[in-house]
């Protein structure tokens, strides 16, 4: 019996993520496919206006990035996603709602956190495979696999962002909010502001520990603002 | 009959002031109870903490067996909680929120929402968002009507409502808790449409509980008079005998639980000789307002 409640509940806490993600989380593909597009035409017309060895060139010499486009896409899906997912749920004091459904809010909130991150993941997923596709077309394979060591720190910036949105619309007290917004821009620019390619991949592990314990944060704010301390 | 409700000496404060300052009573299984109070009681503070949105600084509370704070998944099952202010998800539309709640009550009712949704003039596709709050506090009662719970608590259910939907909400609860058994706790501000649904009442004034009766033997020996205002009777205060003095007009009124005799007595005492003394009937809301106060 409690394994069929715990399914049905299950159940009606993907259909309300479903509810809020099924238009707005259509976004950042929407912009994913964008940078995409941008970045196969840059490398395309450097390649077409001055062959393959210009291209090189630019690449290697003067660390022109093609997928520029894609720095700020992690980060801003990051956000869009926990906005859509969090903004309804905790205005006007309505995160009460969520605690007074009959289901431990601590694994609730993890099913609605894993659901947001996996979104992010997939849109991730599919930035690196496309990319690694693109630069595989134009240059050789080392190329392909340094442009994945530089997209990774903005990836993790988007992991980041995601969570550190949903911990500012769960808090009720507004320094605490500033607080965790502080944090997060610092961490999230330390890791979008490389300008060449393989930056922060020694420190990206130290980052990723990071990246688990806003995750681990946001569980206990939860117990905090459901017991009316803030 | 077992207590669903048990709350022993609670305490409550915000920012060094005292909400709750030693509240005690109990809600009896079956019945609508009504926690009354004006605005600033403690009354949302207490539902708070019922419903373990608050861990209170002193004293405690059980509900179902659980204490307030701490109260388990399966005990949450057993509680339908209309929110202060009709809080609800206003980003779905009333199939969804049905279908959204559906899931985690295994008594759903779905026919007992049907019911009352069907009678608003809008489709069940509209958003809360875009409906009038009277029709978006019909939703949330079937909401909680609809997961036929043990205790149904209901925050402030007049808040915002007028006269037509207050009356139609009493209406709908007084039928319900008839039909199915259920425990109704609710409160509010608003006492006039009350008399007639409440089998017990629980009135909080700064905090602490003031007056507590059942059906029946509500204000059952609460009294007014009215006599000619003077300059002796300008002084005086409550006291125990007199629970309100009120100065309108060219009249003294005070209302007292103790009988005729014994309030002419305590004014003699006072100095005050009551000159065209009159008793004025008390209906319930005068009643209420003579316990609580118009201030």
């Amino acid at each position: 019996m409690r394994d069929m409640h715990a399914t049905m509940a299950v159940r009606g806490l993907l259909y309300k993520e479903w509810i809020k993600l099924r238009y707005l989380g259509l976004l950042p593909f929407a912009l994913l496919l964008i940078a995409l597009g941008n970045s196969f035409y840059d490398m395309h017309g450097l390649k077409s206006a001055n062959g393959g060895q210009a291209l090189w060139h630019a690449v290697i010499f003067r660390s022109h990035m093609p997928f520029e486009a894609m720095r700020y896409l992690p980060l801003f899906s990051g956000v869009w996603l926990a906005a859509a997912q969090f903004a309804s749920e905790c205005r006007n004091r309505r995160l009460r709602l969520f605690f007074h459904l009959p289901v431990n809010e601590h694994k609730a909130l993890f099913l609605i956190l894993g659901l947001g991150a996996g979104l992010l993941s997939l849109l991730i997923g599919i930035l690196c495979l496309a990319q690694v596709s693109i630069t595989g077309l134009f240059m050789p394979a080392e190329a392909a696999r340094l442009s994945i060591l530089t997209l990774a720190p903005w990836c993790l910036a988007g992991f980041i962002a995601y969570a550190a949105t949903a911990l500012i619309f769960i808090e009720t007290s507004v320094v605490r909010r500033l607080w965790h917004a502080g944090i997060a821009t610092v961490f999230v620019l330390a890791l979008i502001d490389g300008r060449s390619y393989g930056s922060h991949i020694d420190g990206l592990p130290w980052f990723g520990l990071i990246a688990v314990l806003w995750f681990v944060a946001i569980s206990n704010v939860l117990d905090r603002v459901k017991r009316g301390r803030s | 009959m077992p207590a669903l409700i048990e709350c022993d000496r609670l305490r409550h404060s915000y920012a060094g002031k005292q909400v709750l300052n030693g509240l005690s009573f109990q809600v009896r299984k079956g019945g609508i109870h009504g926690l009354l109070g004006k605005n600033g009681a403690g009354k949302t503070t207490t539902i708070n903490i019922l419903m373990g949105f608050l861990e209170p600084s002193g004293g405690g509370c059980r509900v179902l067996g659980d204490p307030s704070h701490l109260l388990r998944p399966e005990t949450r099952r057993k509680i339908g909680l209309l929110h202060e202010g009709f809080t609800q998800h206003d980003f779905m539309t009333i199939a969804e929120l049905e279908k959204f709640y559906r899931h985690f009550y295994p008594h759903w009712q779905p026919q007992v929402f049907t019911q009352l949704v069907q009678k608003l003039p809008v489709p069940s596709s509209r958003r809360l968002s875009k409906l009038s709050f009277g029709q978006r506090s019909q939703v949330c009662l079937a909401l909680i009507m609809a997961q036929l719970p043990e205790l149904m608590i209901l925050d402030d259910y007049s808040m915002g409502l007028d006269a037509g939907y207050r009356r139609l909400l009493l209406d709908y609860l007084h039928a319900y808790a008839e039909e199915y058994g259920t425990t109704i706790l609710l409160t509010s501000h608003v006492v006039q449409d009350l008399e007639r649904l409440i089998d017990h009442m629980f009135i909080i004034q700064n905090g602490s509980l003031l007056y507590s009766a059942v059906r029946g033997r509500f204000f059952e020996s609460l009294r007014q008079w009215r006599f000619q205002r003077s300059p002796q009777a300008d002084q005086l205060e409550r006291t125990a005998v007199l629970t309100s003095v009120e100065h309108i007009g060219r009249h003294s009124i005070v209302c007292s639980f103790h009988d005729e005799a014994q309030v002419r007595q305590a004014l003699l005492q006072k100095g005050v000789m009551p000159e065209d003394w009159q008793e004025i009937p008390l209906s319930f809301e005068d009643a209420f307002l003579s316990l609580t106060g118009k201030y």
